[in-house]
């Protein structure tokens, strides 16, 4: 049972990641104009260069044939070469990727404890409280990261002076406190969005009659809570948890401009600057897969939310 | 009596007070060339960064232009392109979802399918990659931001043409001869319109953090078009020296038009699917 | 002496004309079985929630709801947890809904107990259940074997009373004669009290000393099973007697009450069941009656008057 449910929704994800990789890698190919002026950067070049070029990239190739070079290459970890660093893209990203996972997991960790937190407030707590997370979310839904960027330099570093305006610091303590800002800028947005669902999800399980039985029993309302309703609201929570991740990734380019941070998402956004394809590319089949996976993961965690899904739902009685 | 008036808020005050600043917001985007008090691209270097005066009513920027006549003439820019990708996707996302769910079968699974791995590109990051594959110009973000959102609609055109097929009337019809375009495009869609405008008018509000983020990079809007993304950009390096006005302002309308958008048309859109709000 | 005790209730909810519960009186006695009947609607439900503590949301209450000697609604929270797990269980129609579907019966029945694992295995056996389902999750049970769970839930406290709130509903017909018979069991083993709320009056008749009928948040008449069923006083219960479906009989045709419960959004002057009333004189539209010597009817009827 169980092992037939990974198997499927691991081809599942195969699947999905390649096709993703051929829609990214035809895409280039479907804009107008040459692959090589592309690849140029609408520079001018001499004839034998141009020739350089479309042997190093295989451009006379028939296309699905470069599709499966390019994509037997990726995963042999080649992501080809860029053309504005003239180096190997897998390079450029891995000196960059420290400072922005270690963002999107400070960004990560701020949504979860808050967005459940203030969820379950604004679903517990009628009146002031509850009112006060609902108006919060909605304004958390209408302000992008760039915004709250703004905002949050604004107050703690121009007028407060807690947090440096620029850079991303050494050492990971440093480190730390050189992205606190740039992390709640980030994650601002999806707080609103996971506490809307969390509050919605534990509402629901507040209207059910297990809930009112545990309390009937005379269980402490804490419990109720923990065991009957959050438990319970787990599994939408966990889903909209794992989109959080490729959102907050793609959300970098932002905030890495608003805070002047050179990571991961400044990269792909020089690199649009000057149509560097094989970085954006890469970076975007990057982003993918890390939705696949994460996607992946939470479909993975559903058995251990679910005992329906782990036993099947099939009365042996 | 803050507590009250708090706690009552969201249910009584916010709707109505969303409301009538969307409509503002509209009727300053439509008539925003009489309405600006000055040329929005006007620059008097003499006059950069002063703070709100007569004649500068929300001051200037470091190139001495009037932020007021900036913001609303950002205002138009702003709300034009949200309002092209919702009528794009929904047209292209009833397209398709109707398709699928009309024809069932194969056509059915291609579609769904498509849909489902268009799911798997965020909308910013398409926006993105057809700004560098397409160069400067409104229409590239437009058009993908149409692309990743039509998911969200065909599924839900989908799901509503599988249920109101299930209906009699229709196999009426389909016993009676009718062919299933004519079904479709007669009886059908005026059926589903409703649903399907309203949870897409939903994403109205996405889409106006989406371009006004491409908008704050410098990708997609060409130069000297005044947006609430670009005057951020330009106003950032001020607000950092002490000057916040030109960078907070646009910031400010951005969040407020966000907010009052969402909730009415969240609003439309349980109202319409029969949702208590 | 009362296990329960219910004296002037009246229950409001946010915007309705009357309240759901209108000077509700009604006692359980030590050991006693009770049925409270009534149709859907009638606040039958919400008036043995009450005797746990359990309101509707944005309810308004007065009178008083005593459980051993206390009072249920001017309770503390921390008191109210004791009464609900010492004194006062309850059983529902659904029991699928009634158990969280992620946790084991076993984790069900110790909930807020501690060391009380043996107790849970001995009360599964004496439901009639085997010790195995303790680790099985609640969607590999039928619906009479996740009733007979909640039962024994409800007597992990050992309560002296036991509230079932139309128990056997949502089962199939031969499940619902098992279960009111391990109920009826139970509670010559455990000596515990009953009250039954339901609106099946072969139910009551079979299993309850004494029976309350309600209408429309009112009691109308109460009395012991055998005579008021045998002789109702009230028009109500006579209909409600003429109602019952019955495999044996010799008009096929179903005698039904004429009209609707009056709803929550009219105010109700004089009697409630007046409208719907063959008997009903102009007073009866203007005054309400009291509940008099065990009837509120200003025309109650004799044993005569309905043979």
């Amino acid at each position: 049972m169980i092992a037939r449910f990974l198997s499927r929704r691991l081809l599942e994800a195969a699947l999905t990641l390649a096709a993703a990789s051929f829609l990214v890698f035809g895409a280039v190919h479907l804009a107008p104009g040459s692959p090589e002026t592309f690849l140029l950067g609408g520079r001018a070049a001499s004839p034998q260069a141009l020739a350089a070029i479309r042997a190093q990239y295989h451009l006379d190739d028939p296309f699905l044939l470069r599709y499966l070079k390019w994509a037997g290459d990726a995963l042999t970890g080649d992501l080809g070469r860029s053309m504005q660093y003239r180096g190997p893209v897998l390079d450029l990203i891995e000196a960059r990727l420290p400072s922005t996972l270690l963002l999107i997991t400070m960004a990560a960790v701020l949504v979860v404890v808050l967005g459940i937190g203030l969820g379950q407030l604004a679903a517990v707590r009628g009146g002031t409280a509850g009112s006060a997370v609902l108006v919060g979310t909605s304004v958390a839904l209408g302000t992008p990261s760039f915004v709250a960027a703004i905002g949050l330099l604004w107050v703690f570093s121009v007028q407060l002076g807690w947090f440096p305006t620029i850079g991303s610091g050494d050492g990971l303590p440093d480190m730390i406190y050189h992205l606190t800002l740039p992390s709640l800028a980030l994650a601002l947005y999806w707080i609103g969005w996971l506490a809307r669902v969390t509050r919605g999800a534990m509402r629901d399980q507040l209207a059910l009659d297990h809930v009112t039985v545990a309390r009937g029993r005379g269980l402490p309302e804490r419990l109720v809570i923990r065991r009957h309703v959050l438990r319970n609201a787990l599994g939408p929570i966990v889903t909209v948890s794992g989109l959080t991740i490729s959102g907050l990734v793609i959300s970098t380019v932002l905030v890495e401009a608003a805070f002047g941070l050179g990571g991961l998402g400044a990269l792909l956004e020089s690199s649009v600057q000057v149509k560097d394809f094989p970085v954006v590319q890469a970076i975007t089949l990057l982003v993918v897969a890390l939705f696949t996976l994460t996607n992946l993961l939470v479909d993975l965690c559903y058995p251990l939310v679910d005992p329906r899904i782990r036993l099947g739902a099939r009365s042996d009685a | 009596m803050t507590a009250a008036v708090l706690s009552r808020l969201p249910s009584r005050g916010l709707y109505p007070a969303c409301l009538v600043f969307a409509a503002l917001t509209v009727v300053l985007a439509i008539f925003a060339p009489l309405l600006s008090p000055h040329d929005p691209n006007a620059t008097d270097l003499g006059a950069a960064l002063s703070g709100p005066m007569p004649g500068h009513l929300l001051g200037t920027d470091t190139a001495g232009r009037d932020v007021l006549s900036r913001l609303i003439a950002g205002a138009s820019t702003s709300l034009l392109g949200p309002i092209a990708v919702v009528a794009f996707s929904t047209v292209a996302g009833v397209v398709v979802g109707v398709t699928a769910g009309w024809l069932g079968g194969w056509p059915d699974t291609l579609l769904s399918r498509a849909a489902e791995l268009l799911l798997a590109f965020p909308a910013l990051l398409v926006a993105i990659m057809f700004v560098a594959m397409y160069g400067e110009g409104v229409a590239a973000p437009v058009i993908a931001l149409s692309l990743a959102y039509l998911p969200y609609v065909s599924r839900l055109a989908r799901n509503l043409t599988l249920s109101e097929r299930q209906r009699p009337y229709l196999a009426a019809y389909r016993v009676q001869g009718f062919a299933g375009l004519t079904i479709c495009l007669r009886h059908l869609l005026p059926n589903i319109a409703t649903v399907v405008l309203a949870q897409s008018s939903v994403n109205f509000g996405y889409a106006l953090l989406d371009l006004s983020a491409l908008s704050y990079l410098g990708l997609g809007v060409p130069p000297l078009t005044p947006t609430w993304g670009s005057m951020i950009n330009d106003g950032q390096s001020a607000l950092l020296q002490g000057h916040p006005l030109s960078a907070i302002l646009p910031c400010a309308a951005i969040v407020l038009t966000v907010v009052a958008f969402n909730v009415v048309t969240e609003r439309w859109a349980d109202r319409v699917s029969g949702r208590p709000s | 002496m009362s296990v329960l005790r219910i004296t002037g209730l009246r229950m409001w909810l946010p915007e309705t004309a009357r309240p759901v519960l209108d000077g509700v009186e009604l006692s359980v006695a030590e050991g006693e079985s009770v049925a409270l009947v009534g149709e859907s609607g009638s606040g039958k439900s919400l008036t043995s929630r009450l005797a746990l503590g359990l309101l509707p949301s944005g309810a308004g209450v007065e009178g008083r709801v005593v459980v051993e000697g206390e009072d249920v609604l001017g309770a503390s929270p921390q008191r109210l947890r004791e009464l609900r797990s010492r004194t006062v269980a309850m059983i529902f129609q659904d029991p699928r809904a009634g158990l969280n579907p992620l946790r084991k019966v076993g984790d069900f029945l110790v909930e807020g107990r501690k060391g009380a694992r043996a107790r849970a295995g001995e009360l599964v056996e004496a439901v009639g259940l085997e010790q195995r389902v303790l680790r099985q999750y609640p969607h590999q049970l039928s619906g009479g074997m996740l009733q007979r769970v909640m039962i024994a839930g409800a007597l992990m406290g050992d309560p002296k009373l036991l509230l079932c709130d139309e128990p056997t509903t949502a089962l199939d017909v031969t499940t619902q004669a098992e279960i009111v018979s391990l109920l009826q069991s139970l509670r010559q083993r455990y000596g515990t009290g009953l009250l039954f709320v339901t609106h099946d009056l072969d139910l009551a008749a079979d299993i309850t000393d004494r029976v309350y009928v309600m209408y429309a948040g009112r009691i109308a008449e109460t009395g012991p099973a055998a005579t008021l069923f045998s002789r109702p006083r009230h028009p109500y219960t006579a209909a409600l007697l003429a109602a019952r479906p019955r495999v044996v009989k010799e008009s096929a045709r179903l005698a039904t009450i004429p009209g609707q419960p009056p709803d929550l959004r009219t105010e109700l002057t004089g009697c409630a069941f007046a409208a719907r009333c063959p008997i009903a004189g102009p007073e009866c539209r203007t005054d309400r009656p009291e509940l008099i010597d065990q009837v509120a009817c200003h025309h109650s009827l004799t044993g005569a008057d309905h043979a």
